[in-house]
């Protein structure tokens, strides 16, 4: 599990590499509450490497909404591989989360 | 080409939440020379991660000397596999639904319903401490 962080200008882009599961997680949030802490307003999670993601996963990322939402921020998915997608319409989380095909749509959709 | 083989396999394994790689690892292992495609390996893979979660965590409590026995089986034309845990058992009907507007942003309460919808047949005993789920494979 690979986690960088880079931004275009105020929007921070999260790449995450390897499976998102219960093993991998807790480093998915740890590394996230740095962004919590610092009330990042625009997050883009480019997901175009992970190939797997599990109900612990699922809940990591809830997590992190959640938590953006609390102070008025904004977290949007990218990238998505065809089975990963899957579990969000399954779940219906597709709903709770804005999700764009490419990251270039997110980080223009914010500005 | 669609393969034919035959796969009977049993696995125990402690109840501790490291081992569950290892535990789907060695069971994806059996089916690697089946011809599976990617999408049905997925749902088998994430299917019995969840189960084998659930049966470490609510079953077993987490308790190490508790083991969570695994049985695969594979004639062909479908894979079962078998996932018990040494608990009381838990009432499959009485999970909400993770789905529902109010339980959207809950964290929890997804791993069976994943698994529904995954694998073409879950059953239940009537104990509730073992979940065996099936997945037909499609002929290409």
């Amino acid at each position: 599990m690979q986690i960088t962080e880079r931004k275009d200008n105020d929007i921070v882009i999260y790449s995450i590499k390897g499976d998102i599961d219960i093993n991998s997680s807790p480093q998915v949030r740890e590394s996230f509450e740095k962004l919590v802490n610092e009330k990042a307003m625009k997050i883009v999670i480019n997901l175009a490497e992970v190939s797997y993601i599990d109900s612990s996963g699922l809940a990591t990322l809830v997590e992190m909404l959640k938590k953006t939402r609390g102070y008025g921020g904004k977290i949007r998915l990218s990238n998505l591989a065809a089975k990963v997608r899957s579990l969000f319409e399954i779940t219906k989380l597709e709903k709770l989360f804005d999700i764009y095909d490419t990251e270039e749509q997110v980080c223009a959709d914010f500005k | 080409m669609f393969s034919a083989v035959k796969i009977n396999k049993k696995i125990s394994i402690p109840s501790s939440l490291e081992r569950v790689r290892e535990a789907v690892d060695t069971i994806l292992g059996h089916l690697d020379k089946t011809g599976l495609d990617e999408s049905t390996t997925f749902d088998i893979k994430l299917s019995l991660e969840e189960a084998v979660i659930n049966a470490m965590k609510y079953g077993n409590r987490l308790k190490e000397d508790l083991v969570v026995d695994i049985e695969l089986t594979h004639n062909g034309s479908k894979v079962v596999i078998a996932v018990e845990d040494k608990g009381d058992g838990f009432d499959h009907r009485s999970l909400p639904d993770p789905t529902d507007e109010e339980n959207l942003l809950k964290t929890g309460g997804r791993g069976v319903f994943l698994i529904r919808h995954l694998m073409d047949r879950v059953q239940y005993n009537d104990k509730g401490n073992r979940t065996t789920m099936t997945k037909y494979i499609k002929r290409k």
